[in-house]
C-alpha cells in the first residue's frame, strides 16, 4: 500500500480553483483531505485535477467522484 | 440543447508578434498626409521579424465570468456614486483588464520563467506591457463580436421575436 501526504494542495477546474486543501493523505488512488475553501459550483464540474505545488513546478492528477461532506473531501484518483 | 450561459475555463493562446503585425497593416493602410515613409515601414517589418523569431506569447482566459469583471470593474472604478460620472483610477484601467485576463505567459528572466502576478506585470518594460495589453484588448473585442453573430444567430442578423400577446 503506497500513502502519500501532504500540509497543502488545490483541486483545480481548468485555471480557476476548485478547492483549497489543508492536509491531505493518498492511499491507494483514494485522497482524503480537509477542505479549507471551496467553490460550490466549481468542485461540481470536469474534468477536476488534483494539483500539489512542488519548488520545481507542481504534480497533478486528474479526478474522479469528488465528494465533500463538512470539511472533508474524498475523490478517486483516475486510473490510466 | 439550450446554450450554457456559464463561463468554462477556456484558454486562449495569444502571440506578441500578432499585435505587431496588426500594427504594421494598420501603417501599410494609412493613405495621404498620414502614409507611411519608407523608412517607418522598414523600422516595422524589422519589428515584425523580431517578435515573430521571439515567438513569445501569453495564455488569457477566453472570456471574463461575471466574478472577474466585477472585480475588473471594482479595480478600475473603486468608488462610485449614484448619478455621478464613473471615477475611473487611470492607472488600474492600464492594468485591471491584464490581471483579469492574463494566466501565463512564454516569458522568461535570466532564462528562468516567470510565474505571472500582479507583481511580475508591475516589472515588466513598458514596451512587453503594452503589447500584452493591446493582445488582450483585441482578444477581447474578437471574442465580444464572436458571441454577438452567436447570439443574433449563425447570419449575424438580429432576430426578434414579438412579445407574445394575452388575452384576458
Amino acid at each position: 500500500m503506497v500513502t502519500i501526504t501532504g500540509q497543502a494542495a488545490e483541486v483545480r477546474w481548468g485555471y480557476y480553483t476548485a478547492a483549497t486543501l489543508g492536509p491531505w493523505s493518498l492511499v491507494d488512488g483514494q485522497l482524503t483531505a480537509i477542505v479549507v475553501d471551496a467553490d460550490t459550483y466549481r468542485v461540481s464540474q470536469h474534468p477536476l485535477v488534483f494539483e500539489v505545488t512542488r519548488a520545481t513546478g507542481a504534480w497533478t492528477w486528474p479526478l474522479t467522484s469528488v465528494q465533500i461532506a463538512g470539511t472533508t473531501l474524498t475523490a478517486s484518483l483516475q486510473q490510466e | 440543447m439550450s446554450r450554457s450561459r456559464f463561463v468554462k475555463p477556456e484558454v486562449t493562446r495569444l502571440y506578441l508578434a500578432d499585435v505587431h503585425k496588426r500594427e504594421h497593416h494598420a501603417l501599410l493602410e494609412r493613405t495621404g498626409a498620414e502614409q507611411a515613409t519608407p523608412e517607418q515601414i522598414a523600422a516595422s517589418e524589422a519589428k515584425v521579424a523580431q517578435a515573430v523569431e521571439d515567438a513569445e506569447f501569453i495564455d488569457v482566459k477566453r472570456r471574463l465570468n461575471t466574478g472577474e469583471q466585477q472585480d475588473m470593474f471594482a479595480v478600475m472604478a473603486p468608488f462610485m456614486t449614484p448619478n455621478q460620472p464613473l471615477q475611473l483610477q487611470s492607472r488600474q484601467v492600464m492594468t485591471g483588464k491584464v490581471v483579469a485576463y492574463l494566466i501565463g505567459w512564454s516569458l522568461t528572466d535570466d532564462g528562468k520563467p516567470v510565474k505571472v502576478s500582479a507583481s511580475a506585470i508591475n516589472n515588466l518594460d513598458p514596451e512587453t506591457f503594452r503589447e500584452i495589453r493591446e493582445a488582450i484588448e483585441f482578444h477581447e473585442e474578437s471574442v465580444e463580436k464572436e458571441l454577438a453573430v452567436v447570439k443574433n444567430g449563425q447570419g449575424g442578423a438580429s432576430v426578434s421575436t414579438p412579445p407574445s400577446v394575452s388575452v384576458a
